[in-house]
């Protein structure tokens, strides 16, 4: 080992003995430099003052109650994407598992479809429609559906499979995917644009499309799909920062019962204090027993000081009377 | 864990067994906790952080190739959402952060090496915090890892997916503004 030439190398060697992967060999071997060259010693002792009164290892003590709390959310958490989310490789695997089980219930299948072409009459056999014709009807079923703002220059096909092919007679069975983007300008007034601006708020998964969304909306908040998608929000979406605009958005709001039900759930619930805080003050104003009921609550249990002092204070205020309600 | 152990849990969590993915991440809990709080605004933020970052890691687990750490791997997840919030939500996290901050106690710190778990003093506790916070993110994960956490400069490098010089350059750089800021304590 030899001892860099420029005060940055010695630095960084010095970085390499307290943080690097040496073994004890390399370590007693630095040691050794340190006591033929001073200013390398003085660089270490330097640091050494600050891992005093820092030492390696000093960091955010996490209780075993917070552990708790997250462990049982997090299992919470798992559960209900395990049961939203299909995977279709597992679904195979576990076929795979149980082949005289399958074989039964692809044999009963069968069975089912055949008496089934049996006892049909026979002018109401299978009525297939294209494709398109089955979208135009959903989307002229539902105004509000995001289908209908999708025309059909809009569609792409990709994934087309020929499944079977009958060279003497023609026939064939295909299958395909449909896929589609579509531009829409407009006003967020419009209701098909803000209707379909509320459904996306539920389904879109990246979290700067929904809180862009929320802010888009923000001028039609008290539109019911919009507010009703803001609570969906506020009460189910996975980011703190989306949460916390929605529980901001649904302020003005507050006046409406339903979204006092979402402000309590968020206060009793939302593991972000932020969140809590906003519903809190929110909820203020609205003296009723129900929210009275939780502040009972939130003033012994809740981790921010803030919400417990008020939430005390208020309740103490409305049982000596002080409060007109 | 074993190695066997571990890649026998992971095999099992790929295929959407929740319960062996909870004891996957079981041993590394409280140090994933432990660094997201290093990040993270408030403790509440550290937990929003952390349950965001075990659900990527849940969701990504089908991709993880077996040849690389887990712990290093899911780590890296760990850093990965603290950076990409911050990022992606910047001006409601700010909003956030403040109305937090304003009614919100710090982390308490805790010297984890020490042979009993020694809470810090009050005073010096809230100044690591306040200087911590004015750490950039990349010198914050730097320090995080390598300092409070014990991981090797190589290991740091590989959850910043960067060189380990490029690891030594901001960890002294976050040690330098640290000495500053706590002067008086050393």
């Amino acid at each position: 080992m030899t001892i860099p030439d420029t005060k940055e190398k010695q630095q960084f060697l010095v970085l390499d003995y307290l943080y690097g992967d040496w073994d004890d060999a390399q370590k007693r071997e630095f040691e050794q430099l340190l006591t033929v060259n001073e200013s390398l010693k003085q660089l270490v002792d330097d640091e050494t003052r600050f891992d005093e009164s820092f030492p390696v290892g000093t960091q955010p003590l996490i209780e075993q109650e917070r552990l708790d709390g997250n462990r049982w959310l997090l299992r919470q958490n798992l559960q209900k994407a395990s049961r939203s989310g299909f995977s279709f490789q597992n679904w195979l695997s576990g076929l795979a598992a149980r082949p005289l089980s399958v074989a039964f219930q692809g044999a009963a299948m069968a069975m089912t479809f055949v008496l089934g072409v049996m006892v049909a009459p026979s002018d109401n056999g299978l009525n297939l429609q294209a494709p398109d014709e089955l979208l135009l009807s959903a989307a002229q079923d539902s105004n509000s559906s995001p289908l209908a703002l999708i025309s059909d220059a809009d569609f792409d096909i990709y994934k087309l499979k020929v499944n079977r092919y009958d060279a003497a007679t023609g026939d064939i069975d295909l299958s395909f995917s449909l896929a589609s983007e579509t531009r829409l300008s407009g006003n967020v007034a419009d209701p098909k644009i803000n209707q379909l601006m509320a459904v996306a708020l539920q389904d879109d998964i990246d979290s700067a499309s929904r809180l862009d969304t929320i802010n888009a909306l923000q001028p039609v908040v008290s539109g019911g799909k919009v507010y009703e998608a803001l609570i969906y929000v506020l009460t189910n979406d996975q980011n703190p920062g989306v949460r916390y605009q929605a529980v901001r958005s649904l302020v003005a709001l507050s006046d409406k019962e339903r979204v006092r039900d979402a402000l309590r759930l968020a206060l009793q619930k939302d593991v972000n204090s932020g969140v809590r805080i906003e519903a809190f003050n929110a909820l203020m104003p609205y003296r009723d027993e129900q929210t009275l009921g939780v502040l009972r609550v939130k003033m012994n249990e809740d981790s921010s000081e803030y919400i417990r002092n008020q939430s005390r204070f208020i309740v103490e205020q409305t049982e000596n009377n002080s409060i007109t309600l | 864990m074993l190695k066997e152990t571990e890649d026998e849990l992971v095999r099992s969590a790929q295929t959407g067994n929740v319960a062996a993915f909870e004891r996957l991440i079981r041993l590394l809990e409280q140090q994933m906790l432990a660094v997201a709080a290093g990040f993270a605004h408030t403790p509440d933020d550290a937990n929003d952080i952390y349950q965001d970052a075990m659900m990527a890691a849940y969701k990504a687990l089908p991709n993880f190739k077996l040849e690389s750490k887990f712990s290093t791997w899911v780590h890296k997840i760990v850093v990965n959402t603290a950076l990409s919030n911050r990022r992606k939500l910047k001006r409601t996290w700010q909003k956030m952060a403040a109305v937090q901050a304003e009614y919100e106690q710090a982390e308490q710190y805790t010297d984890k090496r020490s042979p009993e778990l020694n809470v810090l003093d009050s005073e010096l506790s809230s100044e690591i915090y306040k200087a911590m916070k004015r750490l950039s993110d990349t010198e914050r994960i730097a320090f995080v890892l390598c300092h409070q956490q014990g991981f090797k400069l190589k290991e740091a490098a590989q959850i910043m997916s960067c060189t380990e010089s490029s690891v030594k350059v901001v960890l002294f750089r976050a040690r330098n503004k640290l000495k500053e800021r706590l002067a008086e304590y050393h």
